[in-house]
């Protein structure tokens, strides 16, 4: 069960500690708790999305940001699940990521990933934030000098010059075939919250266009234009 | 005139000492500079031009530096801490330059070369039709030589 802490309960420890049984009692999110899930698929190595995008015109796409949920779902052996924000240019097959990712038993990380060119990638791996604590997870684009910035949590992990220029935005969740969970149960989806791009004008709110490319194996709700929720439909 | 022959004999005075001072400066930067060149260290089975366009350089520690704390098998330990399963090829105490990389750029590291878990020879992502394989070429771990933390991971990949 998920603890909620008022902003209050910083100031009178005495009235906290008063009202905070009948507020945890109250909280809508009792019962409901983020565990892992065998989905019990059969392996089938295939790769799997579920979350949301915009486009935009390519040099006029500057970046994304979201607080995501770090879920920590079932993951098969020799396999891995993530989730992130991404900039990418599709025609050209070109991407740059940043997120957390899971292998199997349990081990993490967050990340950053970018195509140095079309069929080469990077990925760059830092020690993992808490499960079930929410991190913002930043990529930006600088048009001026083509310079990517990833960030995670508010910090710079990592800067660099590539030659691609980004049209589209993304959040996901990512599982590389039908036996991993999907992040997300019914009772605790995972969450991209406060999900802003850059698109032109500046920061604003995402608006994204929901993407399943599991149909009835997972669930997307777009709960807001700053908000997508995802789920494994297998899992309670 | 007694003034301006003396305005100019300060001068002259002024700039022989500026060039003199100049050259000192630049002759001490020039042997400063040759004293602090290090060696590019290579890592068997990664190609240094590979790990170049992913700007990472390694180059020998200098020699002033005290011992790490940690040792190579300290690193070793930690690095299959964060990553366990992989097979450690070697560790390699380097200085690591990576402009963009806060955490490592600028510091000695220990560089652990690992093989790859299987985890990562998976589809990249913005492939949700194309199921294309991916070919890790090759991961360093970079552990930290004073606290023995793991602080980083590079690994790249090819779908060719």
């Amino acid at each position: 069960m998920r603890l909620h802490i008022p902003r209050w309960c910083t100031r009178g420890l005495a009235v906290c500690a008063l009202i905070m049984p009948l507020t945890v009692l109250a909280a809508p999110t009792v019962g409901a708790t983020q565990t892992k899930c065998d989905p019990n698929r059969t392996n089938n190595g295939a790769s799997y999305f579920d979350g949301w995008f915009n486009t935009g015109n390519a040099g006029q796409v500057g970046g994304i940001y979201s607080n995501i949920e770090n879920y920590s779902p079932w993951v098969y052996p020799n396999s891995s699940v993530s989730a992130w924000s991404m900039l990418d240019n599709p025609s050209q097959d070109e991407w740059a990521q940043a997120g957390w990712i899971e292998y199997a038993y349990g081990s993490r990380d967050s990340f950053v990933e970018y195509t140095t060119s079309p069929g080469n990638y990077t990925t760059q791996l830092y020690p993992a934030y808490a499960v079930g604590d929410y991190t913002y997870y930043t990529t930006m684009y600088d048009g001026a000098n083509s310079y990517f910035t990833f960030q995670i949590a508010g910090n710079t992990v990592y800067q660099r010059q590539l030659s691609w220029v980004p049209d589209q935005a993304q959040n996901y969740g990512e599982i590389h075939t039908l036996a991993d969970q999907m992040p997300g149960n019914r009772s605790w989806p995972e969450d991209f919250s406060h999900t802003y791009w850059w698109d032109a004008t500046g920061w604003q709110v995402f608006n994204g266009y929901a993407n399943n490319t599991g149909g009835g194996y997972f669930t997307n709700m777009v709960m807001s234009s700053t908000d997508d929720q995802i789920y494994d439909n297998y899992c309670a | 005139m007694d003034r301006t022959v003396s305005h100019r004999t300060r001068i002259a005075g002024g700039v022989a000492a500026a060039g003199i001072t100049l050259f000192a400066v630049i002759t001490a930067t020039m042997g400063s500079a040759h004293a602090t060149v290090a060696s590019a260290v290579t890592i068997s089975g990664v190609p240094s031009a590979t790990l170049a366009t992913d700007n990472v350089h390694l180059f020998a520690p200098s020699a002033a530096l005290p011992v790490p704390a940690v040792s190579a098998a300290g690193a070793t330990a930690a690095a299959l801490a964060a990553f366990p399963g992989v097979q450690v090829k070697s560790a390699t105490l380097a200085q690591v330059s990576d402009p963009g990389s806060p955490a490592v750029d600028g510091k000695s590291m220990w560089v652990v070369n690992v093989t790859p878990p299987d985890a990562f020879n998976t589809a990249p992502p913005n492939a949700p039709s194309s199921k294309l394989a991916a070919h890790p070429l090759y991961m360093l771990v970079f552990v930290d030589p004073t606290s023995g933390q793991f602080v980083m991971a590079v690994e790249h990949s090819t779908t060719n």
